[in-house]
């Protein structure tokens, strides 16, 4: 087992690496495209530019470049943008983690409960209306941009429906968790529109693999043990069953950190690391991109890392492999 | 035995009755079992064979509970101790399955869950019906495992499945199925899987238990091999239907029914090595096609007319009288002379 | 229990019908399919017929800013960008739907352009990306995996750890350090020279960044089949290896790749509107459906038209797309597990 955790980490840190390279390359590395002029922005002065050259030094050779970038993003910390000038990009980044995170696990919580819930709901009833609702619920979630059901949501929260039902949803934003009644209610629609859509695919996915665990034979000799259904259903079947919805869960929430996560920020005004792409996006500010993309990334590969390990535990085949 | 049928069968730890097992299909129903009626006295090793579909096995999951399917409907009547197993509820049925009826199965790769180790799931056993402490439970497991001859129990016991190879794997299932001393244990093709020398400690392996442990043994499978090596008495199935039953000795030396012939002789045998391997020519009928007569009548070298329109009744027709077949051939030597033809 | 019996009947199978054949015959007799056909069919002639709709029956340019045009609602001329009423009288409010095809059936967006006609042909950008996207995928990840699984060795380390490192990178974390790039620029490469607005460059990097969700299943898929029997025969046969990829594995992975085209297809379509939306997708003047949302994002509140319809439209097609590719999943290849579909 020790040998398995040395082993996931050690490829998780060789990824993060070449994700870094391959960043690098994108930006710095582009034919056609002069990179110092793009990270000064929009009618630098010569001066701005010739500073930009120095820092990032452009006058060297790549692999030297590529120490520098590194050094300021996770050694000196000391990046800064040049659109809005002398801005710091790392504090500026670790201002906004907190946000995202509470929008991604919060909504993770919410789709595992609905997920896990669905799945043995429709396994239990299977053959009742309960499984082809699920189904439906499952490819509308693959179906639906994110963003849009954000803003049909704040259609209705905010505008349509906020003098009566909704009149307890705060405007759009965020607030610390130093106050949980008003962090939870600033999140609450943010969590329910990423959770909502998760929840149906991994409902579908978990009904799929426990009704295929259902007619394994170990579900037989279950059986044959006198074993009730319901500590068939929950003891064997579903546990066997989890292996394949965590490893899914390990590749969407890294989807979600890096992409569904940054759209439902913007759509609901909450100031994490996607709102802060987004903005930077908005004004082309190249090192707030690139910090945002590289921490994303990197936090991204180690909570996969994370998922295998917790894999391992769950399935003990896993870990001879 | 001398004393009349009558007071054998009330003797019976299982009795079974015209059981019948039909799957509802897209082309109608489909009979698994056809009337299938046997008896297994305590302490006795019954042998089940037939070709696969011949519906040995489907015969054993029906009356197990274990077609949870709502296609599959099951008539008939099946009764352990006298209590009757064919529709009992499940409660009631788990009470019994494991604990005074336990199985094994084909495929040991498969049947074991995966992701708990050996020792949790033969304490599962224990624990689900008996008031055994964790503790104790644990060691009674150990101990199985060691009866069973895994060696280094103490360590293997916290194993998972996927670390034993198919053999010690069959005999994990069959420590689990002997964990509350069952009265009746169902191996369902138990060393099918298995290689050849492996076949052969299992066959062994589950005979010095049985005497061990007093249990009746039923045993599928679709060698007459391991039939002629361990059983008491031999029933042969086919399409649903038991066309031969006696002892093992009267079945495997002077079988009386052509599809008993054509298996013995697929059986190869030193001394007739010389020869080509028999094989019975064609395939067993379809399920979907409803026969009317003798279900073996198309592949049978010694059809006549009546066998395509007369279902032959299950009796005796030589000097055994406990050994029945259901053909329409003539009986007694006339049959044995037939036979010395082919086999 | 009947397998043994049915499988091997030793009459001759009356009427053979090839795979394809079969395959084609369950999804014209499954409603789920055949619907999603038709709506898909649907969607494609309307927005195809985009021009004609802008030019003969709405007499309106959907690309050209147009802040002084007029429609005719009840026979009076109304300016589409009005004074706005409410609160504070500050800036204009474009008019919300007229209901009528004849101009401004949904209403105008900001610049006083004509929604439904931007969104039809937002709908050609949004369908063509997708699906030309989905389309290279397919080859470039068949192509992939085929050489990756069938020849093995270095080839294989190489091409599987290239994607593996596109796989490990989130999705749109991707897209956005190639389109922020691309975008602005173009990309020029020696005698290549791709404008900003090109919409081969959204279909290129979204090409790129999803050729690991078809290559990487189908490397699977080719390791298999090298390992079975009638592969190995024709090798032992001698057959060449070209012949082999040819008549053998490409012949059986093609249901495969027939399947994630579809699938692929909706996948693509929500990605570049969703890279549109952020404006690193297709860039003006040209529309899509997610451009439209952006551009419906100010006016959420007061015209929610002009972000619904695309939206709904998005949600349509793409729900069309998935229903379809799980039905010929079913059809062709019932056993493939697909991540998207599931």
């Amino acid at each position: 087992m020790i040998l398995f955790i040395g082993k996931r980490l050690g490829s998780a840190i060789l990824v993060m690496f070449a994700i870094s390279v391959m960043v690098f390359l994108i930006f710095f590395a582009t034919p056609g495209v002069d990179p110092a002029a793009r990270i000064a922005g929009r009618g630098a002065s010569p001066e701005v530019l010739a500073q930009v050259q120095k820092t990032f030094g452009f006058d060297q050779p790549l692999p030297v470049r590529y120490g520098l970038m590194m050094d300021h993003l996770f050694i000196k910390q000391d990046l800064t943008s040049y659109v809005n000038v002398g801005e710091k990009v790392v504090p500026q980044i670790v201002q906004a983690t907190p946000v995202t995170l509470s929008l991604v696990l919060g909504a993770a919580v919410i789709w595992i409960v609905l997920g896990l819930g669905g799945g043995l709901l429709a396994t239990r009833f299977r053959g009742t209306f309960v499984d082809p609702l699920i189904m439906i619920v499952g490819i509308a979630a693959v179906s639906m941009p994110a963003y849009w059901v954000g803003e049909v949501v704040n259609l209705i929260t905010q505008d349509k429906l906020h003098s009566t039902v909704f009149s307890w949803v705060p405007s759009l934003g965020y607030a610390p968790i130093s106050d949980p009644v008003q962090w939870a209610a600033h999140l609450v629609f943010p969590w329910l529109t990423l959770a909502l859509l998760y929840g149906g695919i991994y409902a579908r996915v978990l009904r799929a693999e426990l009704v295929t665990a259902m007619s394994e034979d170990y579900v037989r000799t279950g059986r044959a043990k006198g074993l009730s259904e319901r500590r068939i259903l929950w003891r064997h079947a579903l546990r066997g069953s989890l292996s394949p919805v965590v490893s899914l869960f390990g590749l969407d929430f890294g989807s979600l950190v890096g992409g569904s996560a940054l759209l439902t920020e913007v759509v609901f005004g909450l100031p994490g690391i996607g709102k802060l792409t987004w903005d930077s996006l908005q004004n082309l500010d190249l090192p707030v991109i690139m910090a945002c993309v590289l921490y994303s990334a990197f936090f991204v590969v180690a909570a996969n890392a994370v998922v295998d390990l917790l894999y391992a535990v769950i399935d003990p085949r896993v870990r001879h492999a | 035995m001398p004393e009349p049928q009558i007071e054998e069968t009330s003797a019976a730890l299982l009795e079974v009755d015209d059981l019948r097992v039909s799957f509802r299909t897209r082309q109608g129903a489909v009979g698994a079992v056809n009337g299938l009626s046997f008896s297994v006295g305590k302490g006795e090793v019954l042998g089940v064979v037939g070709e696969s579909g011949s519906g040995k096995s489907m015969a054993m999951y029906s009356m197990m509970g274990l077609l949870a399917d709502p296609n599959v409907t099951v008539t008939g009547s099946a009764r352990f101790r006298g209590q009757e197993l064919i529709g009992m509820p499940p409660k009631r049925l788990n009470r019994l399955r494991g604990n005074d009826i336990a199985m094994i199965f084909q495929d040991p790769m498969t049947a074991l869950t995966p992701v708990y180790t050996v020792g949790w799931q033969i304490v599962e056993q224990i624990r689900t019906h008996t008031d055994l402490s964790r503790e104790d439970a644990w060691a009674r497991a150990v101990e199985l495992l060691d009866e069973v001859g895994i060696p280094d129990p103490q360590r293997r016991a916290r194993s998972y499945p996927h670390e034993f190879s198919g053999g010690m794997r069959q005999r994990v299932m069959i420590a689990m199925s002997l964990a509350c001393n069952p009265a009746l244990l169902i191996a369902d093709e138990p060393t099918t899987a298995l290689d050849v020398t492996t076949q052969r400690q299992i066959l062994e392996l589950i005979r010095k238990l049985q005497a061990r442990y007093g249990s009746s043994v039923i045993l599928i499978t679709h060698d007459m091999g391991v039939i002629s090596e361990i059983a008491d008495r031999v029933i042969v199935m086919y399409a649903g239907r038991a066309i031969e039953e006696g002892d093992r000795s009267e079945v495997v030396r002077r079988p009386r029914h052509p599809y008993t012939w054509g298996l013995l002789g697929a059986i190869p045998r030193p001394e007739r090595r010389k020869l080509p391997l028999a094989t019975i020519p064609g395939l067993p009928p379809k399920p979907t096609v409803t026969t009317v007569g003798c279900a073996f009548a198309p592949r049978c070298p010694f059809v006549m007319d009546k066998c395509r329109t007369i279902l032959p009744p299950l009796e005796a027709s030589g000097a055994d009288i406990d050994h029945l077949d259901a053909c329409l051939l003539p009986g007694g030597a006339e049959r044995e002379a037939i036979r010395k033809e082919v086999l | 229990m009947s397998q043994a019996v049915s499988e091997d009947s030793p009459a001759p199978a009356p009427r053979s019908i090839g795979p394809w054949r079969a395959g084609l015959g369950q999804l014209l007799r499954n409603p789920v399919a055949v619907t999603s056909f038709v709506v898909l069919l649907l969607i494609v002639v309307v927005c195809l017929a985009a021009p004609i709709y802008a030019g003969d029956i709405a007499h309106t340019n959907a690309f050209q800013s147009s802040v002084t045009a007029t429609t005719l609602i009840d026979g009076h001329r109304i300016a589409v960008l009005q004074q706005n009423k409410s609160g504070l009288g500050l800036g204009v409010v474009p008019i919300g739907p007229t209901w009528n095809f004849g101009g401004y059936f949904l209403g105008a967006d900001s610049q006083g352009r004509d929604v439904f006609a931007r969104l039809l042909y937002g709908g050609r950008t949004t369908l063509l990306i997708g699906f030309v996207s989905a389309v290279a995928c397919c080859v470039l990840g068949a192509i992939v995996g085929l050489i990756a699984g069938y020849f093995g060795g270095v080839v294989d380390w190489i091409l599987s750890r290239l994607l593996d490192l596109i796989w490990a990178f989130p999705v749109y974390l991707l897209a956005i350090s190639l389109s922020v790039v691309l975008l602005t620029n173009g990309l020029r490469i020696g005698p290549i020279d791709i404008e900003p607005d090109n919409l081969l460059l959204p279909i290129m990097i979204i090409t790129l960044i999803y050729v690991p969700y078809v290559a990487r299943p189908l490397r699977g898929q080719v390791l298999s089949l090298k390992g079975r029997e009638f592969i190995k025969a024709s090798i032992g046969l001698g057959a060449g290896d070209w012949r082999i990829l040819r008549r053998e594995v490409l012949r059986n992975i093609l249901p495969t790749v027939i399947v994630f085209i579809p699938l692929m297809t909706a996948l693509n379509m929500l990605t570049e509107s969703a890279l549109s939306f952020l404006s690193i997708g297709v860039q003006p003047p040209n529309a899509s459906w997610g451009t439209i949302i952006n551009d419906g994002l100010d006016l959420l509140y007061t015209r929610p038209a002009v972000a619904l319809a695309p939206g709904i439209m998005l949600v349509i097609t793409a729900v069309a797309f998935n229903l379809l590719g799980d039905s010929v999943r079913d059809a062709l290849d019932p056993k493939a597990k697909l991540r998207g579909s599931i």
